[in-house]
């Protein structure tokens, strides 16, 4: 068996964690979660089977996101479910892994890098890199980073919105914001908290958000062309019983409007310190938008309204990232690869 | 019989001719005539300190790199600003010449071209540029000189020629008489300075921020001195101040009309304060011959007319503007400065 021989790219994202291997694809694509024994500290299971066990879990294991907000919580636990999820793909091949590139929120600090990269290091993979997420993502939705030329992407994921301005192969300037999915779903257990009176988990608001999350223009419809509500279940908070409540889609747009309020600035102010030759590039380059949230309707116009320049949609939103790692696992040279 | 033939061949010495201009670097060299002609850009990787490109493609990032690279540009206003850019600059650009290796440089004769007006320091700065190199045999000639020969002015008669030269980063004007200079000054306004008028005037004007390489763009699209120059309206982006998002702004030809003129009447005044020192012997030539016009800016469409009208004196552009220089220092190598050497007869 040949030695040495598999290239890694794993995207270490706040909500999801996807793992692609070089001639063989995308092997893991699912949510960043780890559920652990407490008493043994053994991993009991991670990904899908870990998420179905949020809010569910017994007093005996913990459900954890080792991946809080965007930066890590707990460096142990990125080494468990990296451990975990490679012994899965590969059972006895992990030495086999010959170069590891692990892609993180722009937010990272430099001992947080360094820790990824000794916990690389620890796997016996010498040839461990870290690049930015912001980076990997805009490989990974077709664009041409390495002219020289500016290119703007926002990525809102799980944890964090992202936003990176792209020339010559690298970011020249980005920013970070802890508001993005999980964010939204928390306001929106708040909303119903308040408005309704009724207690729901975070599935049930992610599953709120997936279907009547809008930002402007004519709110989601359903097969009939009627306007799209959500039968939320819950516990009453006054009578603590189980009990529903119909969500429509005017109250989830008040309160995504709210939560991006603070991106809206952020973004401004990531325009503001653009260097003058990179924003006159935006004018035609426009900004491209990925992560999962950005498939939420109307964002594109919303988006469109504040920076005034062309906005375009990811057509992979989901796996831009870890499509960008197949690239950079290909890279040799640092900025002149357009071999795209 | 082979081997001393070899040797022959070997002790052949190399001519070097560069014209290291704030805006182009050029490089001619004897029997193969200009090897290198692009931008005096160079972008390093800072990390660790390799050239990661020279010339059009470094001219290319200028303002839009991140951290990790850094763009020079190694000359300001024709003086040498960065010893260490200007350095891997000219070392890229020699190696990049086939069968010339560091053992050859030995051999080699090079004459750098500079602007008049310059100190004795800055010329200092420039030979020791040369000598870094491992080249020992170096002298420093006017790129007016250059410039006149290198247009095919034959400057080896009792008859004087003035020559213009609108560069980058400096204007040189020059009379010149008998295989010398008589006469020359230079004003450091030239193409760049014209292009930060340009990004000053968009700023106070549109409340726009934009890079030199767009005012750049404006000024070779929309630069005309022609009294009634056909106006155009061209479309240029950059960063709007107050709201600090991406924004297109139109610039018309009569705006960048009253950006330049004040630039060119300085200019003018140059000229006219040149030609009133000029010997009246020689003042006679010029008004016969007139005036010779070379640097990227004489491009600039009118300038012929604009300046012909003020002096009242022909003014013509040279064949080859950006280049002559270069082209010039071929005689100057021959004749290694010397007046009495005529080189065109050699």
């Amino acid at each position: 068996m040949d030695k040495k021989n598999l290239s890694v790219g794993v995207d270490l994202g706040t909500s999801n964690l996807l793992i692609y291997v070089e001639g063989q694809g995308t092997l893991f694509n699912e949510p960043s979660i780890i559920a652990i024994d407490k008493a043994t500290q053994k991993v009991i299971c991670v990904g899908h089977e870990a998420s179905k066990l949020v809010g569910k879990n017994h007093e005996k294991f913990d459900v954890v996101r080792p991946l809080q907000g965007g930066v890590i919580s707990d460096i142990e636990l990125i080494r468990e479910i990296l451990i975990f999820t490679l012994n899965r793909i590969f059972p006895s091949e992990i030495q086999s892994i010959q170069k590891l590139v692990i892609c993180i929120p722009s937010e990272i600090t430099n001992t947080e890098k360094e820790a990824i990269v000794k916990l690389g290091h620890s796997l016996g993979i010498q040839n461990t890199i870290i690049e930015q997420e912001i980076k990997a993502a805009a490989l990974g939705s077709g664009i041409d980073i390495f002219a020289p030329r500016g290119h703007m992407v926002v990525d809102i994921g799980g944890g964090t919105t992202d936003f990176g301005i792209l020339s010559l192969g690298d970011v020249v300037l980005s920013k970070s914001i802890k508001i993005a999915g999980d964010f939204f779903d928390t306001q929106i257990i708040d909303h119903v908290k308040v408005v309704h009176k009724l207690e729901i988990g975070l599935q049930t608001a992610e599953e709120v958000k997936i279907l009547l999350a809008s930002l402007t223009g004519p709110y989601p419809t359903n097969d009939d062309d009627e306007e799209m509500v959500y039968e939320a279940m819950g516990r009453d908070l006054v009578s603590g019983l189980p009990h529903s409540v119909l969500l429509d889609a005017k109250e989830i747009r008040e309160i995504l409007l709210n939560c991006f309020d603070p991106i809206k600035s952020v973004l401004l102010a990531t325009l503001e310190e653009t260097p003058p030759e990179l924003a006159g590039d935006l004018v035609d380059s426009g900004i491209l938008l990925t992560g999962g949230c950005s498939q939420i309707l109307g964002l594109r116009e919303y988006i469109e309204d504040i920076a005034k320049v062309p906005v375009y949609l990811s057509e992979t939103p989901l796996t831009a990232v870890v499509d960008g790692c197949k690239k950079l696992l290909k890279m040799t040279n640092k900025y002149f690869y357009s071999e795209v | 019989m082979n081997s001393s033939v070899n040797k022959e061949k070997e002790k052949e010495r190399i001519g070097l001719g560069i014209d290291l201009g704030t805006a182009n670097l050029l490089v001619y060299q004897e029997k193969k005539g200009i090897i290198f002609n692009e931008p005096s850009v160079i972008a390093f990787d800072r990390e660790s300190g390799k050239v990661v490109a020279a010339g059009n493609d470094a001219h290319r990032m200028l303002g839009k790199v991140h951290s990790k690279i850094a763009v020079i540009k190694p000359l300001r206003s024709g003086v040498i600003s960065d010893m260490r850019a200007a350095k891997s600059l000219l070392s890229y650009v020699l190696s990049k010449i086939d069968n010339l290796t560091e053992k050859d440089m030995g051999r080699t004769t090079c004459v750098i071209c500079c602007p008049s007006e310059v100190t004795k320091i800055e010329r200092d700065v420039m030979i020791d540029l040369a000598t870094k190199m491992s080249i020992q045999d170096v002298f420093i000639e006017e790129e007016i000189k250059s410039g006149a020969l290198g247009a095919g002015i034959d400057i080896f008669k009792s008859k004087g020629a003035m020559v213009v030269d609108i560069g980058g980063g400096t204007t040189d004007v020059g009379i010149l008489s008998f295989g010398d200079i008589v006469l020359s000054r230079t004003v450091r306004k030239a193409g760049n300075f014209m292009d930060d008028e340009i990004a000053k005037f968009v700023k106070k004007n549109r409340s726009v921020e934009i890079g030199e390489l767009t005012a750049e763009r404006a000024k070779t699209e929309l630069a005309d001195l022609h009294q009634n120059a056909k106006i155009m309206t061209m479309r240029y982006a950059g960063r709007d101040m107050v709201k600090g998002i991406p924004k297109w702004f139109d610039l018309t030809t009569t705006e960048m009309q009253s950006i330049l003129f004040p630039i060119f009447d300085e200019i003018v005044k140059l000229i006219s304060a040149v030609l009133k020192d000029t010997p009246p012997e020689l003042s006679a030539d010029i008004f016969r011959n007139g005036i010779m016009l070379s640097g990227g800016c004489s491009l600039i469409k009118g300038i012929e007319e604009y300046i012909g009208n003020r002096i009242m004196v022909p003014v013509h552009v040279v064949s080859n503007p950006l280049t002559c220089v270069a082209e010039g220092t071929k005689y100057l190598i021959k004749n290694r400065g010397d007046y009495l050497v005529n080189p065109l007869q050699m």
